[in-house]
This record gives C-alpha cells, sequence and structure tokens, in this order.
C-alpha cells in the first residue's frame, strides 16, 4: 500500500466507504482534504453538516448569526434542547464533534454580506445555499459565480422543496433560474407559512449527497436539473435548466462583476435596519384596546389564516399581507384601521401598502400580538 | 387540444388546487398560454412576475411553443431554509 492521509483510526472510522466502488481510499482522502462552507445552520444546515462531518469532509465552514430558538428545535436537527438561547454556531460545532472529532470546523459568527461574502467564501472549495430569504440566496449566488465555486442549493416551502447544484462554469445559475425576486410580501417565510419539519431534512440531505459527489467527482451531479419534491404527495419531479444568455452574472455580457445590494435588489429591508414607522403610525396594546372600546375603528389581521387560529383579537376583519394589494377595496379609505400581526413586523408592510394606496388614517399595533397578550390578553398563547 | 397545467408551492394556494387541463386551438407561446390562464383563474395574474415556465420537464421562455398534450409546469421560487 502506498502513503495515505488517513490514520489507522480513520480506516476503521471510514471502512464503510473505503470498501465501496467510487470511493475507496483514494475518495476518502479527496473528503478528508475537502472544504465545504454552509450558509445558514437551519433546517437544510443540519443533515448537511451532520452528513458531511460524518462522512469525513475535512473542513466545515457555517456562517450564522442567530441563537437557537425553542421554535428551530422541530426541525433543525443540529440543536438539542438544551442549547435553546445559545449561540447556533456554538451549538453545532458542539453537535458535529459528537459525531466526528475529526472535522475542522470553522464558525463565522456573522450576517453573509455583500462586504464579507467573497473574503469568507473564497477559503471553501463548494457553498451549500441553506438560508431562509431572497437577498442571501441572490448573495451566494452571485458569490459563487463570481468566485467559480459550486453553489449547492436547497429551499423549502411547507411540504415542498427545490434543490440543485448551480455552477457557472458548467451550467447555469440561480439567476438564469430566477432573473427578478419576487416581491417581498408574496412568498411567505418559514415563520409565516410554516414548515413541516423533515421536508428540509431531505432536501439538505440531497444537498449533502451532492456535495459528496462533487469531491468525489463521481457520478451524475444535479447541475442543469432543478429537482421538486412534494412531501405531501411524496413525488419527485425533475425540471432540466439551462443556462441564460442574457444572464446579468453568468452570461456574456454579464453587468455585475462583484456583489450588490441585495436588499435594495429584493426590495426588502436589511436585517439590521428597522422596517421604519413613524411613531405617530403606531398604536401600543392599551392605546389599541382604549380606541377599539370607545371608537370606531377596523382592526386589520394580516397573518395567514391558520395563525388566527391560535389567537387573534375579536372582531378584526382578516386579510393576509399577501392578498393586502389585490384586496384594499374591501377596506374603507376614510376609517382608522390598524394592522397587526405576530410581531410588528408584516404589519409594518401592511402599513406602507396602505399608506401608499391612500389610507391616510392607517396604523400598525407596535409589537404585535406578543405585545398585545403581554399587556392585554395573556390567553393567547406565544408562538 | 388540451395542455396540462401543474402548479407549485404558493401557486397552488392561490388557485386551490394543483393543476388542471387547458384548451387551446393552436400552438400558443407560453406567454400568450399563460394569458389564457390568468383569464380563467385570475388570482394567478399577479404572481406572473416570478413564475418559472417548464414545457414537458424543460425550462421554457415565454416565446416557446405550447402543442397540444403538453404539461405546462408553473415553479414560483421558495426561500424557506
Amino acid at each position: 500500500m502506498g502513503k495515505t492521509t488517513l490514520t489507522p483510526e480513520e480506516f476503521r472510522r471510514y471502512s464503510r466507504h473505503l470498501v465501496l466502488p467510487h470511493v475507496g481510499i483514494a475518495g476518502q482522502e479527496k473528503l478528508k482534504a475537502a472544504s465545504v462552507m454552509i450558509i445558514g445552520a437551519g433546517g437544510l444546515g443540519s443533515p448537511v453538516a451532520l452528513y458531511l462531518a460524518a462522512a469525513g469532509v475535512g473542513r466545515l465552514g457555517l456562517v450564522d448569526f442567530d441563537v437557537v430558538d425553542e421554535s428551530n428545535l422541530q426541525r433543525q436537527i443540529l440543536h438539542k434542547t438544551q442549547n435553546v438561547g445559545r449561540s447556533k454556531l456554538e451549538s453545532a460545532r458542539e453537535a458535529i464533534h459528537a459525531i466526528n472529532p475529526h472535522v475542522q470546523v470553522d464558525l463565522h459568527e456573522t450576517r453573509f454580506t455583500s462586504d464579507n461574502a467573497m473574503h469568507i467564501a473564497a477559503d471553501y472549495d463548494m457553498i451549500i445555499d441553506g438560508t431562509d430569504n431572497f437577498p442571501t440566496r441572490y448573495l451566494v449566488n452571485d458569490v459563487c459565480v463570481l468566485l467559480d465555486r459550486p453553489n449547492i442549493y436547497g429551499s423549502v416551502y411547507r411540504f415542498e422543496g427545490q434543490t440543485s447544484v448551480f455552477w457557472a462554469r458548467r451550467g447555469p445559475c440561480y439567476r438564469c433560474l430566477y432573473p427578478a425576486p419576487p416581491p417581498p410580501e408574496m412568498v411567505p417565510s418559514c415563520a409565516v407559512g410554516g414548515v413541516l419539519g423533515v421536508l428540509p431534512g431531505l432536501i439538505g440531505t440531497i444537498q449533502a449527497t451532492e456535495a459528496v459527489k462533487l469531491i468525489l467527482g463521481e457520478g451524475e451531479p444535479l447541475i442543469g436539473r432543478l429537482l421538486l419534491y412534494d412531501a405531501l404527495r411524496m413525488q419527485f419531479r425533475e425540471v432540466g435548466l439551462s443556462k441564460n444568455p442574457d444572464c446579468p452574472i453568468c452570461g456574456p455580457n454579464r453587468t455585475i462583476h462583484a456583489p450588490i445590494d441585495y436588499h435594495e435588489f429584493c426590495g426588502v429591508p436589511g436585517a439590521e435596519e428597522d422596517i421604519s414607522v413613524p411613531p405617530e403610525w403606531e398604536v401600543t396594546p392599551k392605546e389599541l384596546a382604549e380606541k377599539w372600546r370607545s371608537q370606531d375603528i377596523t382592526i386589520l389581521d394580516v397573518r395567514e389564516p391558520l395563525e388566527w387560529d391560535i389567537g387573534h383579537i375579536d372582531g378584526a376583519v382578516q386579510i393576509p399581507l399577501r392578498e393586502l394589494s389585490a384586496r384594499l377595496g374591501e377596506l374603507e379609505r376614510e376609517r382608522e384601521i390598524v394592522a397587526y400581526c405576530r410581531s410588528g413586523q408584516r404589519s409594518a408592510l401592511a402599513l406602507r401598502i396602505l399608506r401608499e394606496a391612500g389610507f391616510a388614517k392607517a396604523k400598525h399595533l407596535r409589537g404585535g400580538l406578543l405585545a398585545w397578550r403581554e399587556d392585554i390578553d395573556p390567553s393567547i398563547p406565544p408562538y | 387540444m388540451a395542455v396540462t397545467i401543474r402548479l407549485f408551492a404558493i401557486l397552488r394556494e392561490a388557485v386551490g388546487k394543483d393543476g388542471f387541463d387547458i384548451h387551446i386551438d393552436e400552438p400558443v407561446p407560453v406567454e400568450r398560454l399563460f394569458e389564457q390562464i390568468v383569464a380563467e383563474h385570475p388570482a394567478l395574474e399577479r404572481y406572473k412576475s416570478m413564475i418559472t415556465f417548464a414545457v414537458n420537464g424543460d425550462y421554457a421562455t415565454g416565446q416557446d411553443l405550447v402543442k397540444d398534450g403538453d404539461e405546462v409546469a408553473l415553479i414560483p421560487p421558495i426561500s424557506g431554509g
């Protein structure tokens, strides 16, 4: 036997790989020498990190800035109940090292932004897109194109998932598939729309599989193919993709040569900036309770229908944010309208829509139903 | 002549089902087919700018022709992770 970088302990640990056609000692050495960056230590990032660690990928870079929340545990299997409130990255490193202490884990405890993305990503062979928002997805795509890295893409919505490998050198990129981002209020996030807990487990596991195949240089990667998964019907479909010759970043006449401002591009406020609402457009729970008793106002619930069942303000009118623009005709422009949602974010977006449409007396409930629960109605469950 | 339309993610919720058949008199470009779809299901109109189309399992542009018996998938972006 020639020289190998594998230790005797690694021979024991990876023995099922070492006897496997397409992997063997040479393949396991490739895995050990590989580096993969995972953007987001959440629903998708969890199975990716755990399986790549178990498989013996030598170095994993994790990017996240969040702390573990109780509502993450239903699907983000990197994180354990005891780690609620702790940094997601610390929690992830513990879980990864419990599976495989040989893996080097780099923690990038920061938001992935236009300012730091190129610098962080340049240090890795490939990037896993496990983010939960459009601005970061376009950023991940553009960075991968600019640095010539494969972008192993996955995303989920309720019971459905999408996954593909975007690698501009060999096929289309995410912008070839979706040149323009959707209007911000029209695609609900997991927090708003809900997500089946096992769904990101499956999509993330496909992303991990593609990463391992690319490292090994074996099989047919998911390049130029979009895989659609429907958990309710238990169906997979495949859509053949091709490069868009007019793509602004991977086409021959590209106009994008460096990361841009993705929040502006997607029309959504940056995470650090508030969705700014002038104070005179806000009401507190106590003020709302007072108005509700004594005046002729409309309370507008802009959440999704199932959230109503969890808890609501009696007598409110229901119009989900994503339908609001189309259903303005159901509201009276002259009336005082107070919009509310769970925490005050969606109602701030709703307020912007209402004010722009000429509802000069529209306001929103600061802090949303969570604040209402705190100050007025403790019977509403927190969610 | 009939074309089968398949809907995904938020488009299913907008229409309340995951697909339907639509009749065409002659082969039509995807763009025109979408106008016809909107005429029957106006709820889809506002999603126009964000839909990716696939005809018989392959990405299609607005100018690609749809013929009798084709399957057209309307695939909106999703972003959860």
